[in-house]
């Protein structure tokens, strides 16, 4: 039987909620109907998440990274390289002004270990359903999965929870 | 350093091409289908030179590389050409600490926080007061007592100061208040500002941005000890003997009359101590 999710979740680190928050007035999130598909059924079409995806993953891989002291890991580098991608397209579409990318960017560059720590986000789909875009992947990424962004998400959308 | 004359090129087209390639690297990360990113005009053009920069320095061509470890390093490669340009084109050498711990120490508290305090303008801000400011001083005075968000920042150096903003009419008021040293209970009013509400509309929600926002547009570069910025925060005067005045701030480029300067002294066995300063062009702020 085909159930339909109430809640989505999200990972995000400390710092992207933080300049989200502070400059761009909303949210752009990866998110996934499970949090962690690994102990779903065999038959449950969300298990087919891949584990780059999976917010279990993803949030204990963070976490690892940040315990671990490691600001120089593959997953802190991603997250500060998608955080600078998303400043300049807030810059070009008008969002935040050219020194204000400037203060991003060095807030970014001198953000210490700690403002990388995982934050899940929980978001009910029922104040989403309007913004929720299926991402559209290559077959050859995972046929079956099934990964989403909202693009425009507000503060009061979503709840926040640190394990 | 990238080798790329960059001096020539326009800022918006440069980031521009940068945007693309973060956009092109994380698609092929995420293994998004193509969503089309236009590389045949100008800033594509740019971008595919960029591109070319990044394979000579580290051996990976985005257009080509599939795998997640060489995206990564690529993208490693483009923040750091990034962060090069912005410190050369966009903030140049200025300093940007001082303001950067603004906005990551405020702390949002209640918009009733002062409705028990009394409130005061600052003396020197006061004789600006009528000519500068397009608001009744009763309505300065209520939106004060009840702005629409209110930001904290506390520090044993710098003091308890606060920025609110509220909004009357579609007029936004911009306030950088303090607490009275003598008199915790006391809250003056260090500086209003006041704009069209057209202006910082999106800004409204955090006023800590909003102030920094008008020191970027009305601020003007104020130099002590030989450093030059738009806003200081806790500097000891360097001079022998220094006491506490406006002299000790060089003002430059806007001559002596056509600026208003705020700061905060302290004087103390060890010299003169700026505990914050910063500057606005009257006659821009005035014209606009």
């Amino acid at each position: 039987m085909k159930s339909k999710k109430l809640i989505y979740y999200s990972i995000n680190s400390y710092l992207a909620f933080w300049i989200n928050e502070n400059f761009y007035n909303n949210h752009f999130v990866w998110c996934a109907p499970v949090f962690d598909p690994s102990v779903l059924n065999e038959y449950d079409q969300n298990r087919k998440i891949p584990p780059s995806s999976a917010p279990a993953k993803i949030y204990k891989r963070y976490l690892e990274d940040v315990e671990g002291g490691d600001l120089h890991s593959a997953k802190i580098i991603e997250n500060k390289t998608g955080l600078k991608k998303g400043a300049i397209i807030n810059f070009e579409s008008g969002n935040i002004s050219e020194i204000e990318l400037a203060r991003i960017n060095k807030i970014i560059d001198s953000a210490l270990i700690n403002e990388f720590r995982p934050l899940i986000y929980i978001i009910p789909s029922s104040m989403v359903k309007t913004k929720l875009k299926l991402v559209d992947v290559e077959l050859t990424a995972n046929p079956l999965s099934m990964e989403y962004q909202v693009p425009e998400l507000n503060t009061n959308e979503f709840d926040i929870i640190e394990l | 350093m990238n080798t790329m004359e960059t001096s020539t090129i326009k800022m918006e087209d440069y980031i521009s091409a940068i945007s693309r390639l973060f956009v092109l690297s994380s698609n092929k990360r995420h293994q998004i289908r193509d969503l089309k990113i236009n590389f045949s005009d100008n800033i594509g053009k740019l971008a595919l030179g960029i591109n070319n920069e990044i394979y000579k320095k580290i051996n990976i061509d985005i257009f080509r590389s599939k795998l997640i470890a060489e995206i990564l390093l690529y993208e490693r490669e483009l923040d750091c050409l990034f962060s090069n340009y912005s410190s050369a084109n966009i903030i140049e050498d200025k300093e940007l600490e001082d303001e950067l711990f603004l906005l990551k120490s405020y702390i949002k508290v209640e918009k009733t926080y002062f409705s028990d305090n009394n409130l005061s303008i600052n003396d020197k801000f006061k004789k600006d007061l009528k000519q500068k400011i397009s608001v009744s001083a009763p309505t300065i005075f209520a939106a004060a007592k009840n702005p629409d968000y209110l930001h904290r920042i506390e520090d044993s150096d710098y003091g308890d100061n606060f920025f609110a903003s509220a909004v009357e009419r579609n007029v936004i008021l911009i306030y950088h208040l303090a607490i009275n040293r003598e008199n915790n209970k006391l809250v003056d009013i260090q500086n209003v500002l006041t704009f069209n509400i057209s202006k910082y509309r999106n800004m409204i929600s955090n006023p800590t941005r909003l102030f920094l926002n008008v020191l970027d547009d009305y601020g003007i570069d104020i130099t002590i000890n030989n450093e030059t910025r738009r806003f200081f925060k806790y500097v000891k005067i360097l001079k022998e003997n220094a006491r506490g005045d406006l002299s000790l701030i060089n003002a430059e480029n806007v001559g002596k009359d056509n600026f208003s300067m705020q700061a905060n002294f302290m004087t103390t066995e060890y010299g003169a101590i700026v505990k914050y300063a910063y500057g606005i062009n009257s006659t821009i702020y005035m014209r606009e």
